[in-house]
C-alpha cells in the first residue's frame, strides 16, 4: 500500500511541479488511505496535495533521482536497469542513508536525464562528513585524476562543453589549479575557466598510499557503518 | 562547355594543419596558425593539375556550431561539396573521430587525413590506417603536413576518387534511439544532409537546424520530441562511444620515456611562477624587435634615405617644371600624395608593421599564445573578457584594423564590444607605438604614458564589463605542444599579411593626402582643424595640436608621424609632448578603424564607441596637464 501510495504523491508532484500529465486511475483503498493519512485533499472536486504530501512527495523524487545518480555514475548501470533500480529504491532509503548518498554524490542538482533533484538539508548545509566520489572539476587539485561523469548547466552550455569532447567516460588529470584550471586529456592538454570546471563533475579515481587518504578512509567506515545498519 | 568544377572542403578542428594542407595543395598560402581561430576568412584556390577548388573552412568540433566562424564552416558544408577532406590530429583521434563518423553519417564522400604523425609517433602511438579504412568504409591517409609527407596521396585520392562503403558508423541505442527513429520519420522534406544526421541535430537542439525544419508538415511534433531534456550530452556520449568501438584495435599506444626537454619547456611554460616572466619577455621582445629594430632603426634609415632620394629631387623637379602651386602641391611639398602619403606608408608603417607581423607570426607557430590566453583569463574576466581577447589585443598592437576583424573570433557580443572598444580607445598600433617610442624625450615620459594608458583601460574595461549587456563568456581552448617555429611558415605569413595590409593601407594614405589637399583649397580643412584647436588649447597644446589630431583619424599612425614632426621642430614642451602623446593614443582610431569597427558592430555600437573615444581622449588629456602641471 506504502508503495502504490508514494508513487500517487509523485505522480501528482509531478503534474504541479513538471506539468507531467497526471494518470488519475486512484481506487477507493488508496484515497482512503491518503486522506486518512493527511496527504491530499479535495478542493472542488479536485485532488491536490497536502503540505504534508507536497514534502513527501517532494522527497521521494529527491531519492529517486539521487538513486539515478547513483547507480549511473558510479556503478555505470545501463539505462533499462536503473529506471527499475531507482523505482524501488526511493521507497525505502532513510535520511541518514539519503544525505550519505547525495554527499557522495558531491550534492548533484539534476538527474541523469537533466531534471532537477529538490535539494535536502545536507545540500543547503554542504555537508562534507562522507568521504565523497564525485567532485566538481573546480574542487580537484593537482595530480588528481579521474573520469567525467556529467555536466550541469543550460542548452547552451552543454553543446559547448559537448562540441570541446568534453563528454562522460572521457578521462582527465589536473595539470594546474591556477591561474586557470589545466587538465589532460589524452595527449592533449586544455586550459579552461573556474565557471566551465564547476560545472563538469568528475568521479575521482582514488591515489594510493595516500596517508591523508586512509585517515579519511577510517572516517568514511565509521559513518557508514552507522548509517547503512 | 567547360566542365563544372569539383568543389572540395577541407574542415576539421582548429590547429590541426588545415591551412598547412592548404598550402601544399595548391601552392597558395592560407594563414596557418596555431591558435585556435585565427583563420577567419575563407581561403580558395585551385589544386594543381586538376579540375578542383580547394575551400578551406574556419575551425569546427562538429557539426553543432556556436561561434560564427563555425557556423560559417558548416554553411560552407551545407552548400553540397564534392568531397570532404577531415584534417584530423593523429595524437588525438579518439576525440577527432566523432566528427568524421558525423561527416560519413551526413552522407559526405570524406576522406580521413591523419596529419602531425610525427608528433603522434613521438608519442608512441600507432595507428593501424589500412584497419581503419575497413571500418570506416573511407580512405584513410597519414600526412607530416610540415614536412609535405603523404600530399602526393592524397592529391591521387582526390584526382581519382574513390569507392565509399556504405556503413552505419553511429549508433545510438536505448531512448535515444527510439526518439531518432520516431523524428527522422516524422521528417519529410529534402536537406543537404541525410535524414539521420539531421534528426540527430535536431534531437540535440541545434537552434539552426529547428530551423531549416520550420516548413516541416510534422515541425511541431518534431519540436517537441527535441525540446524535451537535455539529450545532446547523451548523443553526443553515444557518438563518442561508436568512436571508441571503431578505434578499439586500430590505436596502439607504446610505452614512452617521458620527460624531455620539450616536455620540461612545456610545463614550464604552464607554471604561473615562469609564465608571467615569460609573457613579459615576449612582450619585451616584440618592443625589441617591432619597436627598437622596426619603428627607430629600420624608420631612420628608410626615411632619411627617401627624404634624400625622392622628396628633396621630386620637390625640386616640380618648382623647375610645375608652374601651378596647387598641383604642385598634390603630388610633393609637405602634404603631397608621394612626399607625404607613400612616405609615410612605406618609411614609417612599412618597417614597423613588418617587424611586428614577424614577431607575431613566431609567437603564433611556438603555440605560445593559447598559453598566455590561459595565463591571462582570470585577470582578464574582471575586464569582462575571457582570455581568448589577448590575441585581438596583441593583434591590436601590430595594427587596430585588422585585430577589429579578428574579434569575430570571440564568442560573445559582450566580448566583441568590449574588445573593440578597447582597441579603439586605448591600444596603441605598433605605428603609433613605434612613433611614441622614438617621441619619448626620456624614460620617465614614456612610464607615465605608459601608466595612464593602462589605468585608463583599465577603467574602461570594468565600466564597460558592467554596462555592456550580455551573457559572460567561458574560457576553454586546447593547448597545442610547443613547436619550433618554421622559418618558412613565419615569412609566408607574414607576407600574407603584409600583402593584406598594403591594399588596405596605401589608397587610404593616398586619399588622405589627397583630401587634405582638397581640404586647403577648399579652406575646408582650416575649418575643422580649428574647431579642433580649441580642445586642442584646453589640454594645453599649441593650435597645430588640432592639425595632428584630424591626421590622427585619417590614419592613427598619420597622426603620431604629424607628432613627430612637431617635437622636431622643437614646438612641444616635455609636459606637452606627453599631454599630446596620451591624448593621440586615446582618440578616435583611425578612419579605417573607425569603417570596420562600424561593419562588424554595427553603425549604432560604431558610433557610440567614436563618440566614447574623443571624450576620453580630451578629458584624459586635461586631467594630465593638469597632473603634469602640478607634479613638474
Amino acid at each position: 500500500m506504502k508503495e502504490e501510495a508514494e508513487n500517487l504523491l509523485k505522480e501528482l508532484w509531478l503534474s504541479v511541479h513538471e506539468g507531467l500529465k497526471e494518470r488519475g486511475d486512484i481506487n477507493d483503498s488508496l484515497r482512503e488511505y491518503l486522506l486518512d493519512e493527511g496527504l491530499i485533499k479535495f478542493v472542488n472536486d479536485k485532488i491536490s496535495l497536502t503540505e504534508e504530501g507536497e514534502r513527501r512527495a517532494r522527497k521521494i523524487i529527491r531519492l529517486h533521482r539521487l538513486a539515478e545518480r547513483l547507480l549511473n555514475d558510479v556503478l555505470g548501470m545501463g539505462e533499462s536497469k536503473i529506471e527499475e533500480s531507482a523505482c524501488k529504491f526511493e521507497h525505502i532509503i532513510s535520511d541518514e542513508v539519503e544525505e550519505a548518498i547525495c554527499t557522495l554524490l558531491g550534492h548533484p542538482t539534476v538527474c541523469p536525464h537533466g531534471f532537477p533533484i529538490p535539494p535536502g538539508n545536507c545540500c543547503i548545509k554542504g555537508e562534507r562528513e562522507v568521504e565523497r566520489l564525485i567532485f566538481r572539476l573546480s574542487e580537484l587539485s593537482p595530480g588528481d585524476e579521474g573520469v567525467i561523469k556529467y555536466v550541469v548547466g543550460g542548452k547552451d552550455l552543454s553543446n559547448k562543453v559537448v562540441s570541446f569532447g568534453l563528454l562522460p567516460g572521457e578521462k582527465l588529470k589536473i595539470i594546474r589549479v591556477f591561474p586557470t584550471f589545466i587538465i589532460q586529456m589524452g595527449n592533449t592538454q586544455f586550459a579552461l575557466d573556474r565557471d566551465l570546471a564547476s560545472a563538469i563533475f568528475v568521479l575521482k579515481h582514488e591515489n594510493n598510499g595516500e596517508k591523508k587518504e586512509e585517515e579519511k578512509h577510517g572516517f568514511f567506515r565509521k559513518r557508514r557503518r552507522k548509517g547503512w545498519e | 562547355m567547360e566542365k563544372r568544377k569539383r568543389k572540395i572542403v577541407l574542415v576539421g578542428s582548429p590547429n590541426v594543419g588545415k591551412s598547412l594542407i592548404f598550402h601544399n595543395l595548391t601552392g597558395k598560402y592560407a594563414t596557418v596558425s596555431n591558435y585556435p581561430g585565427t583563420t577567419v576568412d575563407i581561403t580558395i584556390g585551385d589544386i594543381k593539375g586538376t579540375n578542383c577548388i580547394l575551400i578551406d573552412t574556419p575551425g569546427m568540433y562538429s557539426f553543432i556550431a556556436i561561434t560564427e566562424e563555425e557556423k560559417v564552416a558548416r554553411r560552407i558544408l551545407f552548400d553540397g561539396p564534392d568531397l570532404v577532406i577531415h584534417v584530423a590530429d593523429a595524437k588525438n583521434l579518439e576525440r577527432m573521430l566523432p566528427f568524421t563518423l558525423q561527416l560519413i553519417e551526413a552522407g559526405f564522400n570524406t576522406v580521413l587525413v591523419l596529419n602531425a604523425m610525427d608528433e603522434a609517433e613521438r608519442l608512441g602511438i600507432e595507428i593501424d590506417a589500412e584497419e581503419l579504412e575497413k571500418r570506416l568504409g573511407i580512405p584513410v591517409i597519414k600526412t607530416i603536413a610540415t614536412q609535405k609527407k603523404g600530399i602526393d596521396e592524397l592529391k591521387k585520392i582526390i584526382k581519382n576518387g574513390f569507392e565509399k562503403h556504405e556503413k552505419e558508423l553511429i549508433k545510438l541505442n536505448s531512448a535515444i534511439g527510439r526518439m531518432l527513429k520516431n523524428v527522422s520519420r516524422l521528417i519529410e522534406g529534402e536537406y543537404p544532409i541525410s535524414k539521420k544526421m539531421i534528426s540527430i541535430l535536431a534531437l540535440a537542439g541545434d537552434s539552426e537546424t529547428l530551423k531549416m525544419l520550420k516548413k516541416e508538415r510534422n515541425f511541431e511534433e518534431i519540436s517537441e520530441i527535441a525540446g524535451k531534456t537535455l539529450k545532446s550530452y547523451e548523443i553526443f556520449r553515444q557518438i563518442q562511444e561508436s568512436a571508441n568501438n571503431i578505434i578499439d584495435g586500430v590505436v596502439r599506444q607504446k610505452e614512452i620515456e617521458k620527460g624531455s626537454l620539450r616536455d620540461k619547456i612545456s610545463a614550464l611554460s604552464i607554471n604561473p611562477y615562469f609564465s608571467f616572466p615569460m609573457a613579459l619577455f615576449s612582450l619585451f621582445m616584440i618592443y625589441l624587435f617591432a619597436g627598437i629594430l622596426g619603428a627607430q632603426i629600420l624608420v631612420d634609415i628608410i626615411e632619411s634615405g627617401y627624404e634624400d632620394y625622392i622628396n628633396v629631387p621630386l620637390n625640386a623637379f616640380l618648382t623647375e617644371n610645375v608652374e601651378n602651386y596647387w598641383i604642385r602641391e598634390l603630388i610633393g611639398g609637405e602634404y603631397g600624395v608621394i612626399t607625404l602619403g607613400i612616405r609615410y606608408a612605406i618609411a614609417i608603417i612599412f618597417p614597423i608593421v613588418t617587424t611586428f607581423f614577424i614577431a607575431f607570426s613566431i609567437l603564433e607557430d611556438s603555440g605560445y599564445l593559447p598559453r598566455l590566453a590561459a595565463l591571462l583569463d582570470v585577470a582578464f574576466k574582471k575586464i569582462g573578457l575571457s582570455g581568448r581577447a589577448v590575441i585581438p589585443l596583441l593583434l591590436g598592437l601590430g595594427c587596430g584594423t585588422m585585430a577589429t576583424i579578428v574579434t569575430r573570433t570571440l564568442e560573445t557580443r559582450k566580448e566583441k564590444v568590449i574588445t573593440t572598444l578597447l582597441l579603439a580607445v586605448g591600444i596603441p598600433c605598433s605605428a603609433q607605438l613605434g612613433v611614441m617610442m622614438g617621441l619619448a624625450p626620456d624614460f620617465f615620459a614614456l612610464l607615465i604614458w605608459i601608466s595612464i594608458i593602462s589605468i585608463v583601460m583599465l577603467v574602461v574595461g570594468k565600466v564597460a564589463s558592467k554596462t555592456v549587456k550580455g551573457e559572460d563568456s567561458l574560457f576553454f581552448i586546447e593547448l597545442p605542444p610547443l613547436r619550433v617555429p618554421n622559418i618558412s611558415n613565419v615569412v609566408f605569413k607574414t607576407v600574407t599579411r603584409l600583402e593584406w595590409y598594403f591594399k588596405e593601407v596605401m589608397p587610404i594614405f593616398v586619399l588622405v593626402s589627397v583630401v587634405i589637399w582638397i581640404g586647403r583649397i577648399t579652406t575646408m580643412f582650416d575649418l575643422v582643424v580649428g574647431a579642433l584647436a580649441f580642445p586642442s588649447k584646453l589640454i594645453g597644446l599649441p593650435e597645430e595640436g588640432g592639425l595632428i589630431l584630424l591626421y590622427g583619424f585619417f590614419r592613427r599612425d598619420y597622426g603620431a608621424a604629424g607628432l613627430f614632426d612637431l617635437t622636431s621642430k622643437g614646438l612641444l614642451s616635455y609636459s606637452q609632448t606627453i599631454v599630446a602623446m596620451v591624448t593621440l593614443t586615446l582618440f578616435v582610431p583611425c578612419v579605417a578603424q573607425f569603417g570596420v569597427m562600424c561593419k562588424e558592430r554595427g553603425l549604432k555600437t560604431g558610433l557610440g564607441i567614436f563618440l566614447i573615444a574623443i571624450s576620453i581622449a580630451f578629458s584624459v588629456g586635461y586631467l594630465t596637464n593638469l597632473l603634469l602641471n602640478f607634479i613638474l
